[in-house]
């Protein structure tokens, strides 16, 4: 900062603000007159021709040593303190504005002090009128000093001539560079400035798409947001505003800047002007103390990692676990002082974290005479929070890194061990003293965090928002995630960036890319259905050996929040959750099983068919409910477990049996088969071509040598990011086609599922289909549900149940299929059907054309067999191969004779 | 100039110089190593060296670069360094720290718990102390100083601050003031928190002022530092600063110049030689015949034991560890006057640098830490016996199993050691959540019949009844064989192999893919047995001190694996 030493001098005695002078004797001559002008030890060092510090806020304010500074002037008013009838019957040089006005533009040598503590304070120029007249409301209010901001008690300002260039200091020279104006000591905030733009800034700002948790209920979002805020303040009593940081940066960038650059001088800059808005509007209005205000989601730093010495005293916000929590330490806010040779006693407010005790008593003159008198000081409360960070963040291989909060008064408890929470603050440093009387100093700071907000991942923003902490994707990477949503084969890439290093299964590989998207969330309070799963379950059922597990693996790896148990040791207990009386505080306490903490994650279990049927009985409710009630020693509750699940499972024999049935190999009741939306048979198709490329897969993963990996474009953070965009961007519909397309799927599965030992469909597999669709959707990044999304997921859902090659007839699966597409009773099947149509046909006689749709009636009486309309096409498709007939368009068939 | 006697502020004053120097190997290994000399012989601020292992990661903290001090006569104003300092250094006198007046932005240093690498066997100690131990002044007035004698407790009271061991002043004078006992004074096992609960193992804090980003938990490296003695007096009844802050003595803080991560932890290898494998054949069959022996005349389970040491994680590909394989040797023979597993790790332990013998008891598996957890009270990870470095041999003896109840932390241990094998990854405890790490580890289990545990390879052993009766002189005559100096031929040997790089080529991975197609119509032959034959071809390969792949080498893997499944009982 270029300001030149002279505008930093200290203030001197004679620039001392006249307004003060009415107080001092008021107070019955219990203070020293003039308060030596070395109250801070900055200011000496400025005298002392010291070159100015280049950023004097962000060093670290550190705590004075014990200074002999009789500072007792200005306790905050208080009800009862005889005080008020001060303001009643004195002449208040009720304007601090022979104060703030700069004494004369030219010597750029002024300073003037405010007096934040004290609600007199609290009219400035712009607001003189209205703080003079009602008085009452200010009068029921205590002001409260607020420890999270260490706010000096008086801000000191400076004059800033107009001569002076400050080409550092944008927001300035943007305004009026020319005319001299005051700024706060050390920053280049200046407060009447500051104070007008906040003012306008509540006065005007609107914020339509305002989240959850700053929304009331009868909110109007084209009204100004704060002005309704501060409604709210007056009528629940709570003296705190809550500020959103994002809504000052799109305000006003500059008032962003200064606010998170110089949160202790901007913070109680805000206070005033709110306090001065709030009793402008309910004069008659009384609140505990004066109302806070508390910004959050400063932009500033996000990852605790990436904290460093540049954010010292600036506003951060970090999100992470709660990992302990201390005792409430008491803090002395005012010392009372008790003289021991006149009983005199007087009291001293805490300043910059220090209590100084009186040296002379100023009423017997005696020096060091003062004891503390504990029990008549005043204490605030204090805690200590660890906060660490969130596994996510990490880089692996680290261990996660933590960080000191401290939360002040009414912050404190406010969250408990466990808890995430994104906390707003300002970040501190402080040297440590190893031992006074060794003079030894570490070089190591401590640091903390004063907490000033706290935001809870609660259950309401969890719904909304997957992850909790909103992922902010830099612009270029949403940009990286957009152009690869227009390709047109995004699907496929997508679903072999899946496990690579799993050979082939590629319908399976994309119903696992379709459940880590997800349906569409909806809810229907108004049918009485409060929650519509959204969440795709998915049963792997196979052969040993088909790479099960190693799938499973893998979506257990790659989605954030998702567990991973065996179906053969897990227990119901361990699945849902469980009491346990911790060792210490001898409560019982609720552990969540797997289930549970898979809460909007994906639940992988493996050894599904092992599992017995107690345990697997649990997953009933949890499967299309999405909640997990438990009852037990004394805690009944209802946790959401709203859980996708990946199952694998061996079939019955633990080989497939072809002689048998899906429905024997499978060997699960019906009840839970129905509420997977996929179920994939994964078969050892054992042919030749397959095995060749097998090898050469697995072969390759041994080839490379370690370092040309990672070339691919679509590596797992991409991947990664790509899900978490669309799972919380895009919210796809079902359009109309779409719609149509959806209900004759359905008929169609209906008819299919009538057949011997297939798993028929239920309603539920209409809602399968469209989370499918849905999801499909997603994946194209697309707003709308179109008709190639859903003939995707009646494809796959049919493909999963390898239904095609199943034979309809037998209900069993012919493995030949999968190599000829056909199975062999299919295909006998077939040549029958067109064996007995050319018999009708030729009963027809010498007729040129025939009836299309009459030739299927007649031939379905004549066949014992059911002829579906599919298979008679087929039959009339393979007669016209052989040339015997021409199907003429839909309705008439003309018969070739030309061959007799 | 002499490394090992420069000061901070020399150091300070050519930063660049001097790390290129150090780069030198010779000037390197002249810098004294903490591992094989006692830390009470070190003043403080000397330069010196450390091999371990990263335990525990306390996070970075802001320290003063510098600060200004102030002549109080001449009100004179001089800037003085602090970096490599725990502590500001004294200034003279009439001259004051100036504290109020500190304009200069700290900086972030990483702090670190290293421990010695766990599981280091005696020979690589040994070696390393003839070859660092310094001859120092105490080695000859020995007895005639107590200096040297201080115990942990005397120590810790005789700590004395900074400079004041720069002028070795008599350490008598300050013992005499006895301080009081802190209440919550810690034992030294639990302040040293190492992995194998290994009470001789050395624990330094280290400071890295950067590159720290390229340090993980459980890497090895060898850390270039000044020694800080300064005591940090935490007179808070805080756990965490006590834990973080110990004496000293008994944990050295070091301010890390430089460090190199280490590939092995071979003495007798240096990484920078390339590969000299043309006797490798020759001492592959040396060691064949004294695995033989010990393996009871089994020359299958002696091959697959050569394997299995030169085995190691080499490529980690969508979480699968490729390259894994844990031997399980079952049909482990009763020995009436030995124990037989302990007599065979006894040669092991001969051969590779780091191993471990842990005999699964049932008091074992119910009371040893085996996965790290972390301590949010002291704000550490209280280390476990699976936080081994990599290439670490652990040698699981089931057959010490005897029938009885596996408690809750028993099947909580059998659990994460199944996972370890199967996956090569710890689940560290969080107490909110489980974090994974990777390991590398290789698992070595003795059985009777089949392990509990899983494993990669299950191999019967085949014993020789001859070898059963003589087993003794079998041990005796192994001893006779391993002279040292073809112990050192197979201790460079193991660990050379291991470093080789290895490809197929195109022809034999032709063949590979057509044996597996007509394995695969032969029978029942499933993508995990492609996935072991590949493995063990690797090994064989590499143990011949092969870069490429053969189809020799194929052949013998299918020949092995087919030997060894023939052995399995169905």
């Amino acid at each position: 900062m270029p300001s030149p030493v002279g505008n930093r001098t200290p203030r001197r005695e004679g620039s001392r603000t006249p307004r003060r002078q009415p107080e001092t004797p008021s107070r019955d001559g219990a203070q020293t007159p003039a308060r030596p002008g070395s109250r801070t030890p900055r200011r000496r060092q400025s005298a002392a021709g010291e070159e100015i510090p280049e950023t004097p806020s962000k060093t670290p304010r550190k705590n004075t040593p014990a200074k002999s500074v009789v500072s007792s002037i200005d306790t905050p008013l208080r009800p009862g303190v005889p005080r008020h009838g001060l303001i009643g019957n004195q002449e208040i040089p009720a304007s601090p504005a022979p104060s703030l006005a700069p004494t004369s533009p030219g010597t750029g040598f002024a300073m003037s002090e405010i007096d934040l503590s004290s609600p007199l304070n609290y009219g400035t120029p712009s607001s003189l009128g209205s703080i003079r007249t009602p008085r009452s409301g200010i009068r029921g209010t205590p002001i409260r000093m607020r420890p999270d901001v260490r706010s000096d008690k008086r801000m000191r300002q400076v004059n800033v001539g107009g001569d002076i260039p400050l080409d550092a200091i944008q927001e300035v020279s943007e305004t009026d560079s020319t005319a001299p104006h005051l700024v706060i000591w050390g920053t280049n905030v200046s407060v009447s400035q500051c104070k007008e733009k906040f003012k306008q800034f509540i006065l005007r700002f609107i914020d339509t798409s305002a989240e959850d948790d700053e929304r009331t209920d009868d909110m109007n979002v084209n009204e100004p947001l704060y002005l309704q805020k501060l409604e709210e303040i007056h009528t629940l009593d709570e003296p705190f505003l809550n500020v959103n940081c994002v809504h000052i940066e799109r305000y006003d960038k500059n008032l962003y800047r200064q606010l998170v650059c110089y949160p202790q001088e901007v913070i109680p800059v805000f206070d005033m002007t709110v306090n001065e808005m709030f009793y402008d509007r309910y004069p008659a209005a009384v609140l505990e103390h004066q109302i806070q205000v508390r910004p959050f989601n400063a932009e500033k730093t996000k990852n605790m990692r990436s904290l460093n010495p540049e954010d010292i005293d600036q506003l951060i916000t970090i999100s992470g676990m709660v990992i302990r929590t201390s005792n409430i330490m008491p803090e002395m806010r005012e010392g009372f002082f008790k003289c021991i040779v006149c009983q005199f006693t007087t009291t001293v407010e805490i300043d910059r974290g220090r209590i100084t005790e009186p040296t002379l008593c100023s009423s017997c003159n005696t020096n060091h005479c003062f004891t503390l008198v504990h029990n008549r000081s005043q204490f605030t409360d204090k805690q200590m929070i660890k906060l660490q960070e969130c596994p996510d963040d990490m880089p692996a291989g680290q261990t996660p890194h933590t960080v000191v909060l401290f939360a002040h008064n009414d912050l404190v408890d406010a969250v408990q061990p466990g808890d995430r929470v994104t906390v707003t603050g300002i970040y501190r440093a402080q040297a440590i003293q190893v031992n006074p009387r060794m003079r030894n100093l570490r070089s190591v700071y401590k640091t903390h965090i004063d907490v000033l907000h706290y935001r809870k991942i609660d259950h309401k923003r969890l719904y909304e928002e997957e992850d909790g902490k909103g992922h902010r994707f830099p612009p270029e990477r949403i940009e990286l995630l957009n152009i690869l949503a227009q390709k047109p084969d995004i699907y496929d890439r997508l679903a072999r960036a899946i496990a690579p290093s799993i050979y082939e299964n590629e319908d399976v590989k994309k119903g696992i890319l379709l459940q880590l998207f997800g349906g569409t969330k909806k809810t229907f309070t108004t049918s009485g259905r409060t929650n519509f799963r959204s969440e795709v379950n998915i049963l792997l059922c196979g052969d040993p050996g088909t790479s099960k597990s190693q799938l499973l693996q893998y979506v257990y790896n790659l989605v954030p929040r998702s567990q991973y148990t065996s179906g053969k040791g897990s227990s119901a207990v361990g699945l849902t959750a469980y009491i346990t009386k911790d060792p210490e505080t001898r409560q019982l306490v609720l552990q969540t099983g797997a289930l549970v903490l898979a809460d909007n994650g994906i639940c992988c279990i493996d050894e599904f068919d092992k599992m017995n049927d107690s345990t697997r009985s649990v997953l009933h409710e949890v499967m299309e409910q999405q909640t997990l009630s438990i009852a037990k020693a004394g805690i009944i509750c209802q946790l959401n477990a709203r859980t996708s699940i990946l199952a694998a499972a061996n079939p019955s024999e633990s080989q497939w049996n072809n002689k048998k049935t899906i429905i024997e190999n499978v060997q699960l009741p019906h009840t839970l088969l129905s509420r997977f939306d996929l179920i994939f048979l994964l078969l050892d198709p054992q042919n030749e071509v397959f095995d060749r490329r097998l090898a050469e897969h697995l072969v390759s993963l041994y080839y490379k040598t370690r370092t040309e990996e990672d070339d691919e474009i679509l590596n797992m953070s991409i991947l990664r990011d790509y899900i978490s965009y669309a799972k919380e961007h895009i919210h796809p519909k079902l359009s109309e086609e779409a719609s149509q397309r959806l209900i004759k799927a359905y008929v169609d599965m209906r008819k299919v599922g009538s057949g011997r030992g297939q798993i028929s469909a239920y309603p539920r597999q209409l809602e399968s289909l469209i989370r499918l669709s849905e999801a499909h959707a997603k994946v194209r990044f697309s707003q709308t549900v179109e008709i190639d999304d859903v003939e995707e997921a009646y494809r796959l859902h049919r493909e999963a149940l390898k239904q095609s090659a199943t034979d309809p007839l037998s209900g069993k699966i012919d493995v030949g299929i999968l190599a000829t597409g056909l199975s062999s009773a299919a295909r006998k099947r077939r040549l029958e059907l067109c064996q007995s149509l050319k018999k009708v046909i030729e009963t027809k006689g010498k007729v040129p054309t025939i009836n299309y749709q009459k030739l299927f009636e007649e031939l379905k009486n004549q066949s014992q067999l059911m002829v579906t309309r599919e298979q008679y096409e087929d039959a009339l498709k393979d007669l016209q191969d052989d040339g015997y007939i021409v199907v003429m368009g839909k309705t008439s068939i003309r018969v070739c004779h030309n061959r007799d | 100039m002499d490394i090992t006697n420069i000061s901070i502020e020399d150091w300070i004053k050519d930063e660049e110089a001097h790390l290129k120097s150090l780069e030198e190997r010779d000037v390197w290994e002249k810098v004294p190593l903490i591992n094989s000399n006692p830390i009470h012989e070190f003043n403080d601020g000397t330069l010196l060296r450390f091999r371990g292992m990263i335990q525990d990661m306390h996070g970075p903290e802001y320290y003063m670069v510098v600060f200004n001090i102030i002549n109080e006569q001449t009100n004179e104003k001089t800037v003085k360094n602090s970096k490599y300092r725990d502590i500001i250094p004294d200034c003279a006198k009439g001259e004051q720290i100036d504290m109020e007046n500190n304009t200069h932005l700290p900086e972030e240093r990483h702090s670190y718990a290293v421990v010695s690498v766990p599981g280091v066997n005696s020979w690589v100690t040994h070696y390393e102390s003839v070859k660092y131990k310094l001859e120092t002044k105490s080695d000859h007035i020995e007895s005639t100083s107590n200096q040297n004698k201080r115990t942990y407790n005397e120590a810790m009271e005789t700590d004395a601050p900074t400079e004041s061991n720069l002028v070795k002043k008599p350490v008598n004078t300050e013992t005499a003031t006895p301080k009081p006992e802190n209440s919550l004074s810690l034992s030294p096992e639990y302040i040293l928190n190492h992995p194998l609960g290994d009470s001789k193992g050395t624990v330094c804090h280290m400071k890295v002022y950067k590159e720290s980003e390229n340090l993980k938990l459980n890497d090895v490296c060898e850390f270039v530092g000044f020694l800080s003695l300064g005591s940090v007096q935490c007179d808070e009844d805080d756990l965490e600063m006590q834990t973080h802050h110990p004496p000293t003595s008994l944990v050295p803080r070091i301010h890390v110049v430089h460090f190199k991560k280490m590939t092995h932890y071979n003495p007798l290898v240096d990484s920078e030689l390339s590969g000299d494998v043309t006797n490798f054949v020759n001492i592959r069959k040396e060691l064949l015949i004294v695995l033989t022996q010990l393996l009871l005349g089994d020359v299958l389970a002696a091959e697959y034991m050569i394997c299995h040491l030169v085995s190691e994680i080499y490529l980690r590909k969508d979480y699968m560890a490729l390259g894994q394989f844990s031997l399980n040797i079952s049909n482990v023979p009763k020995l009436e006057n030995f124990d037989y597993v302990k007599e065979v790790y006894k040669f092991l332990e001969l051969l590779v640098p780091k191993s471990h013998y842990l005999p699964l008891t049932l008091e074992n598996m119910n009371t040893l830490e085996f996965i790290p957890k972390k301590d949010y009270e002291s704000n550490r990870l209280n280390s476990g016996i699976l936080q081994l470095s990599q290439n670490t041999l652990l040698v699981l003896d089931e057959t010490k199993l005897e029938e009885g109840k596996l408690d809750v932390a028993g099947v909580k241990s059998v659990k994460c050691l199944a996972q370890a094998i199967k996956n090569q990854k710890v689940s560290y405890d969080f107490n909110y959540y489980p974090l994974e790490y990777d390991c590398d580890i290789q698992f070595l289990i003795f059985s009777e019949g089949k392990s509990m545990l899983p494993s990669d390879v299950l191999l019967p052993l085949k014993p020789d009844d001859t070898c059963l009766n003589t087993f003794g002189e079998i041990l005796e005559a192994a001893n006779h064989f391993l002279k040292p100096e073809l112990l050192n031929q197979i201790r460079i040997y193991l660990t050379r192999a291991r470093l080789i790089q290895y490809e197929i080529s195109d022809q034999v991975q032709n063949l590979v893919q057509q044996e597996f197609v007509n394995m695969r119509q032969n029978g029942n032959v499933t993508a995990q047995d492609l996935h072991g034959l590949l493995v063990l071809c690797r090994l064989i390969c590499i143990s011949e001190g092969k870069q490429t792949l053969d189809p020799e080498c194929w052949k013998r893997a299918c020949e092995m694996e087919k030997e060894r499944k023939a052995r399995i009982p169905k």
